[in-house]
């Protein structure tokens, strides 16, 4: 499908904007919230290169992916929702320099031609490599599940930005969509089953 | 009806099994060792595509299924792969229910060979990286449990995995478009970049290997076995066939020493960081390390018996792994902890389960009589003349290992104020010591095991011509 290049600006600024937004702040709610977003604007970019019906499977699978975390969240206790937190360095100040380097550093790797070969359009790139840089910095400066599986999902959505221009079948978009839905499960898993032994653990020492 | 479609779904039939029995871990582990062994000589011996007679009813199994335009090829090159992963499987679940795993062990184990058993099955073979990715996700499962509830390692497995899955599906699509020859050695170096990230989280080279020492400084013995013993194998073979593939690859000048090279840095690396571990388990884990560069030396040999023996160090691998965490689960069920402290005279108190735990480290390190040290003797015979450096690696890996397994003799048999142990039953008494004989066994009689390795490499057509 073709869209505007207006909207497909947007829709890699919005990546941007999101993918920094959530590395830089604590709240997990709005964490979730922006990945929702993010997820809509991968999928809009993602419309270039595949018809819309088939690119649906991609925020199908990121909506699933976001409701389980979600669902996950809303079953921890209060205490635990407020805490939030997970980042490695926590202070904000060091985290919006940290964001505002790798958007630069993402914006700079985005006007190369990935590795020489493949043919992504330039806003497809920008939006692809901010979300793998600032996904890789969430995964660098976190030590929570649920932070790390932000990292991942959105490393995960960067690539298939790319990864679709060159193989857009439904086979292998399914395969990442149920790769995303996985990830959230898994995460999910640690985040209740795990983090509430350790909670418990916590309270009786 | 196709054969790989019911391998599928004869491993779902399993894990829903070993679901449903998961309160009783004895019926699990029978259920789920039985089945595994019998989906593993299915996968060695159906004949596909070839009319059978079978109750006097006339059956053609087709080798092939296909899903969504992909499809599940079980080639004879596929055939030992899978066959040694079942069967690995097996031989784990079978002593699975004395090291008291989560009961999620068994389902979540079956399910992860299923997956890995796609990885080996699946045509274009690129694809094996995503169900890689989903072994993954089940592995966190197997490494943190309510029992053991460490996040740290599976979360680091989880995202090193993906960053592999990436690289490999990027370097697959590379490979696939933009046809690489021994004539484009650009494209060539800029994809080889790829797969070398790729691999290296699979073949878990340092830095990659974080994981695995975070894990086994909290996570179940026996799991960390299994999640060990089917990702690293599940990433040779990988690495195997895609060598066996890709004529460029194989004939990329600077492959097979750079693979040399990780080999070297893996063995130094991990047999030091072995040596001076407080932790008896990221013992075990600096020692695997150090194991798998030799895994990597044998292949970086270039040669047709390097490739048999980095699979036959992947075979004996399971014993000693299997030993080694039987024996530590036992004692850590009754010390708690795993350190130096903890472990301080324990050989008196569970003598049979120190002696088991022993003999399996001392089995990844190849010491000689135990089942890892014929294949490091036939390496070393095979590359001395040519690979002095390399050759030198691989004994001076036996000595630096070994060396830490029998530093940890002392602490097991360090005399310290008795206090009675409860002795475990006899079945895992058994156990113990099937897991000791075993290992011995194959250290004196290779010859048990190599023919089916043998064997296996020899469908890896291009390697071994």
């Amino acid at each position: 499908m073709n869209i505007a290049v207006e909207a497909r600006l947007a829709a890699a600024l919005t990546c941007g904007v999101c993918a920094g937004v959530i590395a830089a702040q604590n709240n997990r709610r709005v964490a979730l919230g922006l990945l929702i977003v993010q997820y809509a604007a991968v999928t809009l970019l993602v419309t270039q290169f595949i018809p819309v019906a088939i690119a649906s499977v991609k925020l199908a699978g990121g909506l699933i992916a976001c409701s389980i975390l979600g669902v996950t969240l809303a079953r921890l206790p209060q205490a635990a929702q407020a805490r939030g937190g997970g980042s490695i360095p926590t202070g904000r100040s060091f985290r919006l320099i940290s964001v505002l380097v790798v958007v630069v550093a993402g914006w700079g790797l985005s006007r190369d031609r990935w590795m020489g070969t493949l043919p992504l359009e330039a806003y497809a790139s920008l939006g692809s490599a901010l979300l793998m840089t600032l996904g890789l910095l969430q995964l660098g400066t976190s030590d929570t599940p649920f932070r790390v599986g932000l990292g991942i999902l959105t490393i995960l959505s960067g690539f298939e930005i790319a990864y679709a221009s060159v193989e857009p079948s439904l086979a292998v978009l399914a395969l990442l969509a149920i790769v995303h839905i996985g990830i959230s499960l898994t995460v999910s898993y640690l985040i209740l089953v795990v983090g509430k032994v350790n909670a418990d653990r916590e309270t009786m020492a | 009806m196709s054969a790989p479609f019911l391998v599928f779904a004869g491993s779902a039939l399993l894990t829903l099994a070993a679901g449903l029995l998961r309160r009783r871990l004895l019926a699990a582990a029978i259920v789920s060792a039985c089945g595994a062994a019998l989906i593993a000589l299915f996968v060695m011996m159906a004949p596909t595509d070839v009319p059978i007679s079978l109750l006097g009813v006339n059956l053609k199994l087709s080798g092939t299924w296909n899903v969504l335009g992909r499809s599940f090829n079980l080639v004879p090159g596929a055939r030992p792969a899978v066959g040694f992963l079942y069967l690995s499987g097996a031989f784990l679940f079978g002593g699975g229910w004395a090291a008291k795993p989560n009961r999620y062990f068994f389902p979540a184990g079956i399910m992860s060979l299923a997956l890995v058993a796609g990885s080996l099955l699946i045509q274009p073979f690129v694809f094996a990286a995503v169900l890689l990715e989903m072994t993954a996700m089940a592995a966190v499962l197997l490494l943190a449990t309510v029992e053991y509830p460490a996040q740290r390692g599976g979360l680091r497995l989880l995202a090193l995995y993906t960053l592999a899955m990436m690289a490999i599906l990027l370097s697959g699509w590379m490979l696939s478009i933009a046809g690489v020859t021994t004539a484009t050695p650009g494209l060539a170096r800029q994809i080889s970049l790829l797969l070398v990230l790729g691999f290296a989280v699979l073949m878990a080279v340092p830095p990659f290997h974080l994981w695995l020492p975070t894990a086994a400084e909290s996570t179940n013995p026996y799991a960390l076995s299994f999640v060990t013993v089917i990702l690293q194998s599940a990433g040779l073979f990988f690495l195997l066939r895609f060598l066996d593939t890709y004529a460029w690859l194989r004939q990329s000048p600077g492959l097979f020493y750079g693979l040399r090279v990780a080999g070297v840095a893996m063995v130094g690396f991990g047999g030091l960081a072995a040596l001076s571990q407080r932790s008896f388990s990221k013992l075990m884990a600096y020692a695997l390390v150090a194991d798998f560069g030799v895994a990597l030396l044998a292949v970086g040999a270039g040669t047709p018996a390097g490739f048999e023996l980095a699979l036959g160090l992947s075979a004996v691998r399971v014993f000693g792994l299997g030993a080694w965490a039987l024996g530590l689960t036992v004692i850590r069920g009754q010390s708690g902890r795993d350190d130096l402290e903890a472990l301080a005279g324990a050989g008196y108190r569970l003598p049979l389960a120190s002696a088991a735990s022993i003999v399996g480290v001392l089995s990844i390190a190849g010491l000689p009589l135990t089942a890892g040290f014929p294949a490091r003797w036939a390496l070393l015979s095979a590359i001395a003349p040519a690979h002095v450096i390399t050759a030198t690696t691989v004994v001076l890996s036996i000595l630096i290992t070994s060396a830490g397994a029998i530093r940890w003799i002392g602490v097991l048999f360090r005399t310290v104020p008795f206090v009675a142990a409860q002795v475990p039953p006899l079945s895992v008494q058994i156990l113990l010591g099937a897991g000791i004989g075993l290992c011995v066994l194959f250290g004196i009689f290779p010859q048990l095991l190599f023919p089916w390795v043998v064997l296996a490499a020899s469908e890896l057509a291009n390697l071994m011509s």
